[in-house]
């Protein structure tokens, strides 16, 4: 079974992802949740994971830091890592993907929006 | 800060640009509409009762999220009792049993945090970025001062209050 780890301080917004996900066709899949980036650094080094969609403001340690942190090490180089942000610009996706995010999407997330980049990265 | 000329000055990477009222308030309308569709999929439309009849007429609690780069502001959207918990409910799918006051509280500064984020995107110039604080949440009206405050009401004749505040 695939495993995601949705990283967002908000309770909410990590809901919301999930449902965005399983109504865009995304099943058979173990959904983990993370408040901040060290929860999620955690549950990634623990359990592994397939795919990561995080958040850029968090407590902590930021969407920013954890994508240092997960390129960093060389077992997760291809570790598939979609940011899920309220601050998205064509500027702020360029340096995001830059950092190594595979895929930005700004929120309010849809499953017509996640159903391409789900395809794509999972 | 507002000009003798009734244009919000802001600042963007050192440059200051013009957001009219006009703008400002046709943006602040897309943030939360888009917010509430996409997320509780709750229709708004713009409302002419001014803010300041409505205060003594509800319980009110709010989410507000400040704008950090490159304005410095505030978006605040400020709901009724019934109406959060009414939103709160739809974005989770409409189980009141399970809209608990942590829940609306987390909710509220959600979708105030998204909202700022489609506002500021309409307002920075091309090539920008922007910058947001994290969410908090109150109950009781909140500190409107220096605010331009925007009605809304819900497809089920419900109000809420947005104030913005934005200055370079």
């Amino acid at each position: 079974m695939k495993r995601v780890i949705i990283a967002d301080d908000s309770e909410t917004a990590r809901m919301f992802v999930r449902k965005c996900m399983e109504i865009a066709g995304l099943s058979g899949v173990e959904f983990l949740e993370a408040s901040n980036g060290v929860e999620a650094l955690e549950i990634l080094e623990c359990w592994g994971g397939d795919l990561i969609v995080s958040d850029l403001y968090m407590p902590k340690m930021d969407g920013v830091e954890l994508i240092r942190r997960i390129r960093a090490q060389d077992k997760f180089k291809k570790l598939p890592i979609l940011v899920v942000t309220s601050a998205r610009t064509p500027a702020k996706e360029a340096e995001l993907i830059g950092l190594g995010a595979n895929a930005v999407l700004g929120k309010p997330v849809s499953p017509s929006a996640l159903a391409p980049v789900l395809k794509e990265l999972v | 800060m507002i000009d003798a000329g009734g244009e919000w000055l802001a600042g963007t990477q050192g440059k200051v640009i013009m957001v009219s009222e006009e703008q400002l308030a046709q943006a602040v309308g897309e943030a939360l509409s888009i917010t509430f569709e996409g997320m509780a999929f709750v229709e708004l439309m713009q409302d002419t009762e001014e803010a300041g009849k409505l205060r003594s007429a509800y319980k009110w609690v709010w989410g507000a999220v400040n704008l950090q780069e490159p304005y410095q502001g505030r978006l605040c959207v400020i709901y009724p009792e019934a109406t959060a918990r009414h939103i709160v409910s739809a974005v989770y799918g409409g189980a009141e049993e399970e809209i608990y006051a942590k829940r609306i509280a987390d909710a509220l500064g959600e979708l105030t945090n998204t909202a700022a984020g489609v506002l500021l995107s309409r307002l920075v110039a091309e090539g920008g970025i922007f910058s947001l604080g994290l969410p908090q949440t109150g109950s009781g009206w909140p500190d409107t001062a220096g605010m331009t405050l925007y009605v809304f009401q819900t497809d089920s004749e419900e109000k809420l209050v947005a104030g913005v505040r934005l200055a370079g």
